[in-house]
């Protein structure tokens, strides 16, 4: 049988996004990406703690790679620059899910869905971000509970129903949490 | 695709799958992109694991690369893919215990993609940017992405007609894309003039799937005979499908 060669032919990033740029060919495009979609992907779970909210994500972002590559000429480091893309969709991502729920935030951070002239998006974005570091280092029913209350919009009655925690562990959980959170971010 | 790349740090696809099924504690020489993907591999849901998931997602890539995002919509629903996978799993075990196997597609049962076997060290012939088309075919090759291969490829071969080892691979993507005639023409010319005995071996393995497709029996059979005669890496495959096409 034919054995794969140690040295197979690949282009370099850069020039993949080059030949992307001149021929204006998605599928080229396509083929970039996927050489990182495993961290693509991966650094959406991590920020939006949830796999399938993380796969519309990672095709967000390759739709909008398709447009940015074609507006600006492509970056000198194709690996750092798509990381970067990654999380501020992410982020902004997160703060869309967080102010819909900016009631029950306040009692986290009163400025993490706050938006004036004073507060502008960039530094809202930083603190969500903190927020997904901090839920990271929760321990991990305290996480698993705040996840589903402040993410995923689920009641104390339906984080009973899919974990395996009583509703008072739950409530308890969350209210930890939620102190632990504020702490961190103060 | 799978890819290493030296001058930057990060995982390959295959050591970044094999260290998510290591725990995410297990690399502390990673940098922070891949530290980060790591740790989010705890929200996977999934039973069948980040390689189904990547797959999944390198399909809704393709789709989308080529307008035609309705193809793979149908992944989602979980019990379409379980009961994908189990008849993708059963299928050609099933036929090969049939009587009278006589599917209408043969490849369908027995096609297996195969990977590329060219280093980066090929011909020079037709300047810098047919090398390119060359590099950029290969990797969609490897992607299994035929659908971009293909076109390149036969840039390629346009150029550089001689290349048999690229011709070979131009004919299993045509024939994972059912393009039965243009295949058969690639692998009879690849069996005509072989690179080496190995690609002779292969490309006679899959002439012999795609005249089957294209139901002429009688060269198929022939040719399956002479595989099964060879003994060689093929022979009881081509052993059960000669039972099979009685």
């Amino acid at each position: 049988m034919l054995v794969r060669q140690k040295n197979s032919p690949y282009l370099e990033d850069e020039e993949l996004a080059r030949l992307y740029q001149e021929r204006q060919d998605t599928r080229i495009l396509g083929l970039l990406f996927k050489r990182y979609l495993h961290e693509v992907l991966g650094n959406c779970m991590y920020f939006l703690k949830n796999q399938h909210d993380s796969e519309d994500a990672s095709m967000e972002i390759f739709e909008q790679l398709t447009s940015s590559l074609k507006k600006n000429s492509a970056p000198d480091n194709f690996r750092n620059w798509l990381f970067i893309v990654t999380k501020n969709h992410c982020l902004k991502r997160l703060r869309k899910q967080i102010k819909e729920r900016s009631e029950d935030f306040s009692e986290i951070n009163t400025n993490l869905f706050v938006e004036n002239d004073d507060l502008d998006a960039l530094i809202i974005e930083q603190r969500i971000e903190r927020l997904s570091h901090a839920i990271e280092d929760l321990k991990e029913e305290q996480k698993k509970c705040i996840i589903l209350f402040y993410l995923q919009n689920k009641s104390y009655k339906e984080i009973e129903e899919v974990t395996p925690y009583s509703l008072n562990d739950v409530k308890s959980f969350i209210q930890n949490g939620r102190r632990n959170l504020k702490v961190k971010l103060s | 695709m799978p890819r290493k790349t030296e001058h930057k740090q990060g995982l390959s696809r295959e050591e970044f799958v094999k260290a998510s099924h290591n725990g995410t504690k297990t690399n502390s020489s990673a940098d922070k992109i891949t530290h980060q993907a790591l740790r989010g591999m705890q929200y996977l849901d999934t039973e069948n694991g980040v390689e189904q998931l990547l797959t999944r997602l390198d399909h809704k890539i393709d789709s989308q690369s080529v307008k035609n995002r309705n193809i793979y919509s149908i992944w989602r629903s979980p019990a379409l893919k379980v009961a994908a996978a189990a008849v993708l799993l059963l299928l050609p075990a099933y036929y090969l215990l049939q009587p009278n196997f006589h599917p209408s597609n043969y490849s369908t049962a027995y096609f297996e993609h195969l990977p590329s076997a060219i280093p980066n060290t090929g011909t020079k012939k037709g300047g810098e940017n047919i090398q390119t088309e060359k590099v950029l075919a290969l990797e969609a090759y490897n992607n299994k992405d035929y659908q971009t291969a293909i076109p390149s490829l036969k840039r390629y071969l346009d150029q550089n007609p001689k290349d048999q080892e690229v011709r070979f691979y131009y004919g299993i993507a045509l024939l994972g894309q059912e393009k039965h005639k243009a295949a058969k023409d690639a692998f009879s010319q690849v069996v005509t003039r072989p690179p080496s005995a190995d690609y002779l071996e292969n490309a006679k393995w899959y002439l012999a799937l795609t005249l089957l497709d294209l139901k002429e029996m009688d060269q198929a059979r022939h040719l399956l005979m002479t595989i099964q005669q060879e003994k060689g890496a093929y022979t009881n495959k081509a052993e059960k499908l000669l039972k099979a096409i009685k």
